[in-house]
């Protein structure tokens, strides 16, 4: 029994986490753009970088609940500044990372990519979007769909992705013909070249606020979150599909 | 308390779990008795793809059912071709789905009453000049009805928890595609905690009403064959 107990507590200790790592949580539609930071960042610093993806909301609840995350980087501002005001984020360490950009896409469709963003709702099946009431890339494809004027007259034709990703693949299996999805994504998969997109202009939706809360008061934490704001971190943010907003 | 998106939900999700274990007890009962008296050296294969839905996430189910279901999928080629709309994002999509994702619970079931009943009833019977559909209605029916009931609650239950599936190939449509489990994650994820507990809440006291009455009729069922 005891030589059990010893083999257990071994067995533990060796997973505890090494000192110099830091656990980030990231919204699933940064997930890419961060782990290219992560190992730029790694390539002069002796540090563990552990990322969970996942959606804003359910990240939001893992670290209301206790989650041991030291940064997290959501796909909104409301989330970070809920966190901020309930005291599980750091006071005062709240930025924009990111503006996220909207692009309609129909990767398939050879008549229909020519002409975007116009479009009939006879000529296509579905229309992706990401649901407005769970994410922000969601609630800027409707104020777009709004702004074009065609909201009303797709409204059998709307299928709702529960985040940005689920949206894209919708479109990319081929299921739906045409989808608002984020720039980023199409970048990540490399399908810019193709050019099946319309990329939305900035002033048709309110803008997607992509901020970042530092959750643990850790030294290597806030030197992370430094390089993100670095001229470095901000050149590969907005390689990366994004607009990088002005400090 | 709940508002008509909110019936609507429910709506959607009942209609699914009758239809899809309506299909299953119907495409389960042949299935299910080729594995109780089949001697082929393919059971246990069958067996297995049976039971693959139990050990299998629901995001591969899901996943391999978008691409199936798409225009250029397998299913989704054929139904075009009679005629048919998308599969995804439309309710057939939707029980489809649900029919292979709930078919080890209602053909395991199924499987084992039948096993119960053997083959001596039903030789006995053939000997005495009973049709096959005779010996169906008058014999395997009477004597595996409590393993029909198991088969139906068991099969409407799991469809009603769906939701791995269902989030993959539904697309969250209002009225058509979104049952109750998505619409408890969008309010889960929304932060409306209050409404989360409602939807979560009658959920779980159906699910365990379901599960009391399997569990009730088969002690009556064993106390009577004894």
């Amino acid at each position: 029994m005891r030589n059990l107990i010893i083999i257990l507590i071994l067995f533990f200790a060796s997973y505890q986490v090494r000192a110099n790592s830091i656990q980030i949580a990231v919204a699933s539609n940064f997930l890419n753009t961060l782990e290219i930071l992560a190992n730029k960042y790694k390539e002069n610093n002796d540090l563990e970088i552990l990322i969970s993806n996942g959606s804003t909301g359910k990240l939001y609840a893992q670290i209301v609940n206790g989650a041991p995350y030291d940064l997290f980087f959501s796909a909104d501002s409301k989330r970070p500044k809920l966190l901020e005001e309930k005291g599980h984020g750091v006071k005062g360490s709240r930025f924009t990372y990111a503006l996220g950009r909207l692009a309609l896409w129909a990767p398939y469709e050879k008549e229909l990519k020519k002409r975007l963003p116009y479009f009939t709702p006879e000529e296509i099946n579905f229309i992706a979007i990401a649901n407005p009431m769970l994410a922000p890339y969601g609630k800027a494809a409707m104020e777009t769909l709004m702004a074009l004027g065609v909201w009303d007259n797709l409204q059998n034709q709307l299928v709702r992705g529960e985040n940005i990703n689920q949206t894209l693949n919708y479109v990319l299996s081929g299921n739906a013909k045409i989808g608002l999805v984020a720039f980023s994504q199409i970048i990540k998969i490399g399908m810019e070249e193709n050019n099946s997109y319309w990329i939305v202009p900035e002033n048709m939706h309110s803008k997607i606020k992509q901020q970042a809360v530092l959750i643990e008061d850790k030294v290597i934490a806030h030197e992370f979150m430094a390089f993100i704001k670095s001229a470095i971190g901000k050149n590969i943010i907005s390689k990366n599909g994004y607009v990088v907003p002005e400090h | 308390m709940l508002e008509a998106a909110d019936i609507s939900a429910i709506w959607v999700t009942i209609k699914l779990a009758f239809i899809s274990t309506f299909l299953l007890l119907l495409l389960g009962t042949p299935l299910a008795w080729w594995l109780a008296i089949s001697r082929s050296k393919f059971k246990p294969v069958v067996n297995a793809l049976v039971a693959l839905p139990l050990v299998l996430p629901p995001t591969v189910l899901g996943f391999y059912l978008l691409l199936a279901l798409s225009p250029n999928g397998v299913i989704g080629r054929v139904f075009m071709e009679f005629g048919g709309t998308s599969l995804a994002f439309s309710f057939s999509g939707l029980v489809i789905g649900s029919v292979i994702y709930s078919l080890p619970f209602v053909v395991q079931p199924l499987r084992d009453a039948f096993n119960r009943i053997g083959i001596g009833p039903l030789e006995t019977a053939a000997t005495l000049g009973a049709t096959p559909i005779d010996r169906f209605l008058t014999i395997v029916l009477p004597l595996s009805w409590p393993g029909y009931l198991t088969a139906s609650v068991l099969g409407f239950a799991h469809t009603v928890g769906e939701f791995g599936v269902v989030l993959m190939i539904g697309g969250n449509i209002p009225g058509r595609t979104k049952v109750l489990s998505v619409s408890i994650y969008e309010q889960v994820e929304q932060l409306n905690y209050d409404k989360a507990h409602t939807l979560s809440g009658l959920l779980l006291i159906v699910s365990f009403l379901l599960l009391l009455l399997v569990y009730i009729s088969n002690r009556r069922s064993r106390v009577t064959q004894l």
